[in-house]
């Protein structure tokens, strides 16, 4: 709240006043006619916003006529106290009809002061129950006859109202504080919009904010970490990749990909969200909670992720922004091999105590030394690469219609080396909305194509390839020709990648979503929606022929492969809402409404081999490789009916009571088990709201507790799985050298049905230091039942089986979250931190346990446990002396030496073998955490994102951890120097043994905790330090506003794992894991770039 | 960022050596047979392994820069060496001891993991007979009457230096006498072939005119004289000479204005080339040998391609294997090709008319 | 959209058991389960083979091979006897025998639902499954003794309780049912062109007498095997050319009994891409003989190399040997016939590979071979890219039967110049050995010792040395200490031959494998074998 200045207040009104405005922001405006006045204009953010602008002339007018024409357009009035202008909403008559009793009058004075105790001008003071009023004059102070028994109300526009009673008093002193700007927040939920401070259920929303200046390159990407119990985990960083998401953590065996809505529509595909331009995202809300998300029903038990794209605004000018971002993705690969000559002497070692002679004479190692290291193929293939954003839109508003149109391009190069390899997006929105009568017409259209071009091998082989090479290899000779050696005996990757062709990807979506909204009465709305999503995805696949030296070659089958898929997405809603208040007291709402999806998928892929060296077209030679397919064996179809609906209640914003519910009913289920109901009650009390709370609310703020419970679904299985599918195809056998094909049956599970989620959720919502403090608290229990298992089949049945519903999995959690904001003088400073955990149990699961081997480690899932542990042994320390070999206990049938890894014998029994495992830790992330400190100073800005994970136990295998991994890897990195020797008894490693000798089995080919690392991490995110140019100064150069800032991500990182990086997730959304994490990912890098920001 | 280094790579020296017994005489046959060195094990900071190298010095050397060093049996891992008798004749020979002749070698152990090199605190000496043979000169050249640059001595033609120490020359004989000598000015010592023995002094005669490859070894002591009967262009997608190469002298063989045509595959155009000698061997028997690329498979040369790519070793004789490649622009061109054994890197040109 | 959606591209239970092409496709299925040299990454199939690269790599179970990089078909720690029950090659084996059953269970348990099939055809095809069952139960009873026995397709309750059935009463099953499919079964020139590969009477003749060479049960290998040698059961006899019998044009052979069928591009293997010299096209060697299997070869004069008057040469020690030696292992300056019929020398001696890079040249560490021998048997010269080969893989030959009649009839001490006259000589002759004092009986032999050497040599690389060291208890002798290379190693260790791989084996316990980790996690009932 901005306040200042001194007396004059009627006579400045008539001052004469010549202004010239060109699109400035409305405060700008309010400050120069202000300018050398002695007035001063008070207002709250709230109301004046910082986006609001007006073109506009005046000559000679007076300073009243100035103002009215200035405001009108935001409907915003003025009233003049002393010395100061209070801007503020017109207030409506609030004059209550009826005979006053005569009372008792006093003459009661006071001041009224904000919670700095600096004094409030404009504050209006009415007797509650009459139309008795005044304000507050410039230095805060009232005066009011009131009777003696009245109850006094304080209000101004952005404080909390506070009730006096009179009680005979003469002078009464008022602080008022600040509301939450999030009470009046309007809060996205599903068909519709709460305000924040009757919002009930669980519910997280984060704005415009998380997308600014960050160098994101899709939406998820800069939400990680802005909502607590938002996970999201980054696989990989290579353009066009997507990251893995999920809500509260992991609540079932199958799929916990939520449900993604976007304007309203459902989308089939929750990695749509990141075709969407990030500057369009007005707000991002995650449902967590059955209360709010019951109204998806059969979707919505790994929660929802709702957006909504920017609209115009009603009685705007048109506004043009530009925001710009170019800055250079530098890969940072935390490992390093050792030189050369060290890296001789290791596999000299390696070699010798396996038994075997060294592989390098004493003159060879000292000639790696004197030659030096050779670039190491990894830093060969690597490189900066650029990354831009740009965007453009225009925005605006007439009476009856707003627009929004929007241009974005996304640019990111590929840190691989290659010709031009990397992804484009390129976003086009139209955002309309018109109302004709009682018809309010919504029309969005949106195009986003996506171009990514990469080579045509694979990452993390490439990236594992040139990471294990010594430096003593060369990756080119002095003729350019890409050479092998003896590790890459027969590829070189940066063969690969500069000559060995590509794979392009150029995919198109269009969204189109059309809602009519119909006031039948001022209480009563009908809206239809329909919207669509048609996506028209091709892919190109050329693999050219690579020769190295002195032997092998890449691509000698020159594939030409040409993949097309094209989907449409239908969604049908028709709605009817009502909302009334009943004696100002009690409000109804009341929405109800039926929906279709369907959904139509069909893909082609034609595979060609032998394809022209040049063109790729076919020739003589050329052959259809039987993997090719056609639409027929491509297809993909489902429907989903649904009728929903909600009812709020709430008693004088104090108690709120809400019921959702849906039915739906899907074609992925036989007929009897295709309907199912999922309800939700919830219910809120706003305890501060409470007369006897009014000192708590004057001394802290907001106090809200929340509760819900509900059921809620998850329909995420493969199509048709309810039926025995006989799959043929061509090429499983062979008589007299002709093809004989082949049948591979998928087991039905007739029975499958919903998994079914009952979540309760309890919540408390608290200000502190007056609202300026503001904290959230939210525990879960969710147990899901009915879960979709992969049944353990043990290899007698001789087949797996498809999903059915066995498992029963409770996932309880909390999240707190944190908002601070604090002004002083010159600074201004907000805060937010959040937090969040999930645990989860396995209930119940048939056969109660289930153990797989997953490379040397196993994973057990089993009753009692959380999902998905890590199991094997525990290591005891090292054999140091021939005596402990001796003593100590021993894997049957193996030798072991001194420095060779000892386990923990359980049983005792001097062996070491399968009864001896352990449970040994959870690879799920626990204690996801994000921090956001903003603080601006005069015209610089100022703002931090930190982001981690506070516990989480980690499964790195490979060469990263076995030097000589297998033989495979002939390096050894620099961290894996820390192995036992009698100089160094306590290692992190054992002792060098190459692979195929016996300490070697013991010690690498033996899961155990010497897998394990510890993979919580904190991360800078995103650092931005900005600079907005003042008004004035942007004005003379024709702008409304200009910024211009650095931005940079990932620049920081603390881990307990320092060689690869602690965000990259070695699993997929199911917590299902190809393997361990082998640290072959596509390095995450570090950004360094530049931004502007304009708006005209 | 700070790299991580190896540490603990250092090892004691070593303290004693077992065999052969200081001041033991090493009698060095000309046959088949090794010696054993043996010594004390020296032990690594880390109590990993310790590589060994056999170092040999002249008598009064402190091994700063020792005459010859060999890695330990089994690549420097095992406390012992053995070393053959050809070695050791080479060791005696950089020692300076004449064949036939005795001298005192100075021999000692260094111990290192490849770094860090310990030389033992002690070293023994061991004296050495060699076994009859020619010394090896420096340098080499073929002069007299029979030879390309005929008696004018600063107009003898070199001998190249192979890796294993034999001198090899191709070049044509004549009627009239030829010898060998160590310099190509004042009165170099002189060499000459008695059938296949190689002898100091005294002078070959030859009857006819034909080109050769002379390679002497001094340390056996032989001549191997084979004759090059012809130098064929073997082109591989024919597999076979699609013409020869006339000796122009000095050791260089070119063909002029001879047409290439690539031959068409199915996948594109072939033009891979190596060179066939047919030689007759002293017993008079006809062999081919092949000669060609180092590599096993070539890219097309271009302008920038550098000399190396052009050097002509000897090669498999299968079809396509170490095949050079023509520069693109020589299909259906004419051109010269010129292959020069008269320098120490046997190499060809082609010239695109 | 209506709710009511059908598939576009799979038949259901409702439609599917209607012809007799759809009921021959799972038939089909079932005889792809038999064994498979394909590993999963064959870009061409679809769907992807189960991971079975067992042909090839079984063969390093054994003394005869290394398996020197990776750990293929589990073979590198199996042969080490560094493996315990999490093995994942226990686990593949178990799964991928029992998923052949099941397949032929499904078929066996429908097939009768197909309207208006001919009968003849449909016993034909029930046999054919009935033998493949029958395979794959030898398999598992071969590799883990008992096992659970099903002969209809079990639910999954009865997967998760049953306990293993004796190995003898397996073996009793097995027999039995080759007995049945041989009655049905016709003889292999009965089949017509279309159908060559299909199981034939022979094969289940065949496949009884390895069964029961494996018991030991002599007299009965010699009926099984008479049965063949009659002439009655089939028609077979001798390929004449050793190399030829392992090449396309030769596929389906008189010799050959029963083999893997595999079509040029559309269903093939491409192990020789890990095997192969490196100069010819191979990447890094994950398969090389062993200088024990090179050893194993007779001299020319029918002696073994360290019997007096051999005339081997240690220094020469490849000339003069049994011809079959050249057609199944790579050695120093072996001429490689290259497809276009030109020959490359393969120089496998450290530094003499003119050509510098010398990528098959033994390299301590090293990418090439790790033994310096290359395998050669079961190249194709007609392999595509990559050594994508369409080459059928032989699962039993007539030689093998003549190799288990000879050796039942020396176990049996009946060996004698007429047997011998029917089996050893026809095989060496056929071999090329020409000298009478190899093709000669010579009564003063060990005579078991003569034939399973000859079993040995014959049968390399075909993956049957494994079985057979496991039946004659000698793994503990030839699976103990080092696995060694040719003699290019440091000259004080071994006689210089290569130390390539230290192995042990614990006779206590290793003739059986382990029941697989898992399959014990989800069936407690399955107990374990002695000393696991
Ligand atoms: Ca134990
Ligand atoms: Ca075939």
């Amino acid at each position: 709240t901005a306040i200042a200045g001194n007396t004059y207040g009627q006579q400045f009104l008539e001052a004469p006043v010549t202004v010239k405005f060109k699109k400035t922001r409305l405060v700008d405006a309010l400050d120069k006619i202000a300018a050398d006045k002695h007035v001063r204009f008070a207002y709250t953010d709230m109301v004046l916003k910082q986006s609001l602008s007006i073109t506009y002339n005046a000559n000679n007018k007076s300073v009243k006529q100035v103002l009215s024409e200035v405001l009108a357009p935001y409907n915003l009035t003025y009233k003049v106290i002393g010395d100061v202008i209070v801007i503020s909403e017109p207030t409506f008559a609030t004059t209550i009809p009826g005979s006053q009793e005569q009372q008792k009058q006093v003459k009661v004075q006071g001041k009224v002061t904000d919670a700095a105790n600096l004094s409030l001008p404009g504050v209006t003071i009415s007797v509650k129950g009459t139309t008795i009023a005044t304000t507050t004059d410039a230095n805060g102070a009232f005066s009011i006859d009131a009777p003696d028994d009245a109850v006094l109300v304080f209000s101004f526009i952005g404080f909390v109202t506070k009730e006096v009673p009179v009680n005979g008093q003469t002078a009464i002193n008022v602080q008022l504080i600040e509301d939450r700007i999030t009470l009046n927040e309007v809060v996205v939920v599903g068909y519709g919009t709460q305000k924040r401070s009757s919002v009930v259920g669980a519910i997280d929303q984060v704005g415009t904010v998380a997308f600014e200046g960050k160098p994101a390159v899709n939406a998820l990407q800069a939400l990680q970490g802005t909502l607590p119990s938002l996970i999201i985990q980054q696989r990989s960083l290579e353009p066009g990749q997507a990251p893995n998401v999920n809500i509260r953590g992991i609540g079932t065996l199958g799929n916990n990909t939520p449900l993604l809505v976007i304007d309203g529509i459902v989308y089939e595909d929750f990695n749509a969200v990141n075709n969407i331009n990030p500057s369009d995202i007005e707000t991002s809300t995650v449902l967590k909670d059955a209360g709010a998300a019951a109204i998806y029903g059969s979707r919505s038990s790994n929660g929802v992720l709702l957006i909504t794209t920017k609209k115009g605004q009603k009685n705007s000018k048109a506004t043009v922004n530009y925001n710009g971002l170019i800055g250079s993705q530098v890969p940072r690969i935390t490992y390093r091999p050792v030189h050369a000559f060290e890296n001789a002497i290791l596999r000299n070692e390696a070699n010798v105590n396996a038994a075997l002679s060294p592989i390098f004479s004493p003159q060879q190692v000292r000639d790696f030394q004197t030659r030096g290291d050779r670039e190491w193929f990894l830093d060969a293939i690597l490189q900066n690469a650029m990354q831009q954003n740009h965007n453009v839109s225009i925005t605006g508003g007439s009476e009856k219609s707003t627009y929004l149109v929007s241009a974005g391009l996304l640019d990111q190069r590929n840190n691989l080396v290659g010709p031009g390899f990397g992804a484009r997006r390129y976003n086009f929105r139209v955002n309309l909305t018109n109302e004709i009568g009682r018809l309010k017409l919504t029309s969005i259209l949106a195009y986003n194509r996506t171009e990514r071009k990469e080579h045509s091998f694979n990452t993390s082989t490439l990236i594992v390839d040139a990471g294990r090479t010594p430096t003593y290899y060369d990756i080119k000779d002095e003729n350019g020709n890409y050479l092998t050696n003896d590790v890459l005996a027969q590829f070189n990757p940066l063969g690969i990648l500069e000559q060995g062709g590509y794979r392009q990807a150029d995919d198109d979506g269009i969204n189109a979503n059309i809602s009519a909204e119909l006031k039948i009465t001022n209480d009563l709305k009908l809206r239809g929606v329909f919207g669509g999503t048609l996506v028209s995805n091709h892919t190109l696949e050329r693999v050219k022929e690579v020769k190295f030296l002195p032997m092998g070659n890449y691509g000698a089958d020159r594939n030409t492969n040409d993949i097309n898929y094209k989907s449409l997405f239908l969604n049908t809603q028709l709605l009817a809402e009502y909302n009334k208040t009943f004696a100002k007291k009690h409000s109804i709402g009341v929405l109800v409404g039926v929906a279709n999806e369907s959904f139509t998928g069909k893909g082609n892929e034609l595979r060609y081999r032998l394809t022209d060296p040049e063109l790729g077209t076919p020739i003589g030679e050329t052959e259809i490789v039987p993997s090719s397919r056609g639409t027929l064996q491509n297809t993909n179809e489902t429907s989903l009916n649904s009728a929903f609906g909600r009812v709020t209640y709430d008693f004088e914003n104090k108690y709120y009571g809400e019921f959702n519910f849906r039915i739906d009913a899907s074609s992925k289920f036989n007929k009897q088990n295709r309907s199912a109901f999922f309800p939700s009650i919830s219910a809120g009390y706003r305890i501060s709201q409470e007369d006897f709370m009014e000192g708590y609310r004057d001394k802290f703020g907001d106090l809200k507790i929340r509760g819900s419970y509900g059921v809620l679904g998850n329909q995420n299985v493969g199509n048709y799985q309810f039926q025995n599918r006989f799959r043929r195809f061509p090429n499983v056998y062979g008589f007299n050298n002709q093809l004989v094909g082949g049948v591979d049956i998928d087991f039905a599970n007739p029975d499958l049905r919903w998994e079914r989620a009952a979540t309760l959720n309890l919540g408390v919502d608290a200000g502190f230091l007056k609202n300026m403090l503001t904290l959230s608290f939210d525990y879960f229990n969710k147990t899901t039942r009915d879960i979709l298992v992969e049944p353990a089949v043990p290899g007698t049945f001789g087949a797996s089986l498809p999903l059915y519903n066995a498992g029963e999995v409770r996932n309880q959690g909390w999240e707190f979250n944190a908002n601070y904001r604090i002004n002083t003088k010159n600074f201004r400073h907000t805060f937010n931190f959040n937090v969040g955990d999930s645990k989860n149990k396995v209930l119940k699961f048939e056969g109660d346990q289930r153990l797989t081997s997953y490379d040397e480690m196993q994973i057990l899932l089993k009753v009692g446990m959380p999902l998905a542990s890590y199991v094997g042994y525990k290591t005891d320390g090292y054999f140091q002396n021939l005596d402990d070999i001796n003593n100590g206990p021993k894997p049957t049938g193996l030798n072991v030496v001194p420095g060779d890894i000892r386990y923990v014998d359980v049983n005792k029994d001097g062996v070491i073998d399968e009864n001896d495992k352990f449970v040994l830790g959870n690879p799920f992330p626990r204690f996801n955490f994000g921090f956001n400190y903003n603080v601006s100073y005069k015209q610089f800005d100022f703002a931090l994102f930190v982001q981690g994970v506070g516990k989480r136990s980690m499964f790195v295998r490979g060469e990263l951890v076995e030097p000589f991994h297998f033989n495979y890897g002939q390096v050894m990195y620099q961290h894996q120097l820390d192995y036992w020797t009698p100089m160094n008894p306590d290692a992190r490693y054992p002792r060098l043994a190459a692979n195929g000798s016996q300490s070697n089995t013991n010690n690498f080919r033996r899961g155990s905790d010497m897998y394990l690392y510890n993979g919580a991490y904190l991360r800078v995110k995103n650092i931005q330090l900005g600079y907005t140019l003042p008004a004035k100064v942007a004005q003379k150069i024709g702008m409304q506003k200009v910024r211009a800032y650095f931005s940079g991500q990932n620049l920081f990182t603390l881990s307990g794992i320092k060689f690869i990086d602690p965000e990259v997730s070695e699993f997929d959304n199911n917590l299902g894991a190809g393997g361990a994490n082998s640290g072959r990912n596509y390095p995450v890098p570090v950004y360094y770039g530049f931004g502007l920001d304009i708006s005209l | 960022k700070k790299d991580k280094t190896l540490k603990n790579s250092n090892v004691t020296p070593v303290t004693n050596l077992f065999f052969p017994a200081d001041n033991e005489q090493v009698k060095i046959l000309n046959a088949e047979g090794s010696v054993n060195f043996e010594w004390q094990q020296a032990k690594s900071e880390d109590n990993g392994f310790v590589q060994y190298e056999v170092a040999f010095d002249k008598e009064d050397g402190d091994f700063s820069k020792p005459l010859y060093v060999l890695p330990s049996d089994q690549n420097g891992l095992l406390n012992k060496l053995t070393i053959s008798y050809g070695t050791l004749n080479t060791i005696a020979e950089l020692a300076g001891i004449e064949p036939l002749g005795k001298g005192k070698l100075k021999w000692t152990v260094m111990s290192s993991k490849g770094i860090n090199v310990k030389q033992a605190t002690i070293s023994r000496v061991v004296e050495m007979e060699r076994p009859s043979g020619l010394r090896a000169p420096a340098v080499l050249y073929i002069t007299g009457t029979a030879t390309e640059g005929g008696d004018d001595l600063d107009q003898a033609q070199s001998f190249r230096k192979n890796p294993d120490g034999k001198f090899e020359i191709y070049t044509k004989l004549k009627p009239g006498t030829y010898h060998f000598v160590d310099g190509n000015s004042g009165t170099p010592a002189t060499y000459s072939v008695a059938g296949t023995v190689l002898q100091p002094d005294g002078e070959t005669t030859v009857e006819s005119e034909k080109v050769y490859r002379i390679v002497l070894n001094f340390q056996t002591q032989t001549a191997e004289i084979t004759e090059i009967v012809s130098v064929g262009f073997w082109f591989s997608p024919n597999g076979e000479v699609q013409f020869e190469l006339p000796y122009v002298g000095k050791g260089v063989w070119q063909a002029t204005n001879e047409p290439i045509v690539f031959k068409q595959e199915s996948w594109g155009r072939d033009e891979r080339y190596k060179f066939r000698f047919t030689v007759k061997k002293a017993g008079g028997e006809e062999e081919f040998e092949f000669y060609g690329s180092r590599n096993g498979d070539n890219g097309r040369p271009d302008p920038s391609t550098p000399p190396i790519y052009f050097d002509v070793v000897l090669v498999t004789p299968a079809q396509y294997d170490n095949s050079f490649k023509f520069n693109g622009d020589a299909d259906n061109k004419n051109v010269d090709i010129r292959l020069d054994f008269g320098v120490s890197t046997y190499t060809h040109s082609v010239t695109i008319k | 959209k209506k709710l009511d959606l059908t598939p576009t591209d799979v038949f259901t239970d409702a439609n599917f058991w209607t012809s007799v092409d759809k009921a021959s496709s799972v038939l089909n299925q079932a005889y792809s389960t038999m064994f498979n040299a394909t590993p999963a990454s064959n870009p061409n199939d679809n769907p992807p083979n189960p991971p079975n690269n067992f042909f090839f790599y079984n063969e390093a179970l054994s003394d005869n091979a290394y398996n020197g990089r990776g750990d293929n078909a589990g073979a590198a720690s199996i042969a080490a006897g560094t493996y315990d029950p999490a093995l994942g090659r226990l686990r593949d084996e178990w799964r991928v025998n029992y998923t052949g059953i099941k397949t032929c269970h499904i078929f066996l348990e429908n097939v009768d639902r197909v309207p208006g099939m001919d009968n003849t055809l449909k016993e034909r095809m029930k046999a054919e499954a009935r033998f493949i069952r029958a395979w794959h139960y030898f398999m598992l009873t071969t590799w883990f003794g008992d096992v659970p026995l099903f002969t209809k397709d079990p639910t999954v309750e009865e997967t998760k309780t049953t306990s293993r059935t004796p190995k003898a009463q397996v073996v009793s099953f097995i027999l039995n049912e080759l007995d049945a499919c041989a009655a049905t079964l016709p003889v292999n020139t009965d089949y017509g062109i279309p159908d060559k590969g299909r199981i034939s009477k022979g094969a289940a003749i065949a496949l009884k007498a390895r069964v029961l060479l494996y018991e030991s049960r002599w007299a009965d290998v010699v009926t099984e095997c008479e049965k063949l040698m009659s002439g009655n059961n089939g028609t077979y006899s001798l390929f004449p050319s050793y190399e030829g019998l392992f090449l396309q044009q030769n596929e389906y052979n008189s010799e050959v009994i029963l083999d893997l069928q595999y079509v040029p591009q559309l269903r093939a293997h491409s192990e020789f891409f890990d095997i192969a010299p490196l100069s010819v096209g191979a990447r890094t060697n994950a398969l090389s003989p062993t200088q024990e299997l090179v050893d194993s070869y007779l001299m020319l004069n029918g002696k073994r190399i360290n019997e007096s008057g051999s005339g081997y040469d240690e220094n020469n020690p490849y000339a003069n040997r049994d011809p079959r030696l050249t057609y199944t292992v790579v050695y120093d300056q072996y001429d490689w016939k290259l497809p276009d019929g030109s020959v490359k020398k393969i120089y496998t001696k450290p530094g003499t590979d003119p050509n510098s890079a010398g990528p098959d040249e033994y390299r301590p560490g090293g990418i090439s071979s790790p033994t310096g021998y290359y395998f050669r048997k079961y190249y194709d010269p007609a392999a595509g890219i990559n050594f994508i080969s369409g080459l059928n893989l032989i699962l039993i030959r007539y030689a093998d039967v003549l190799l288990m009649y000879a050796e039942a009839k020396a176990e049996m001490d009946e060996m004698n110049a007429s047997v011998w006259n029917e089996t050893i000589k026809p095989i060496r002759q056929r071999a090329g050995f020409t000298n009478p004092a190899a093709l000669d009986y010579n009564a003063s032999a060990n005579q078991v010792n003569v034939v399973r050497n000859e079993r040995r040599t014959e049968l390399a690389l075909e993956g049957l040395r494994i079985f057979d060291i496991r039946r004659w208890r000698i793994a503990e002798d030839v699976l103990n200490g080092w696995a060694h290379g040719a003699k290019f190693g440091p000259p004080g260790i071994d006689n210089g031959y290569i130390r390539a791989n230290q192995r042990s084996f614990d006779a206590s316990r290793a003739y059986l494998w382990p029941i697989p980790q898992d399959e014990r996690a989800l069936n407690p009932n399955l107990g374990q074998n002695p000393g696991w």
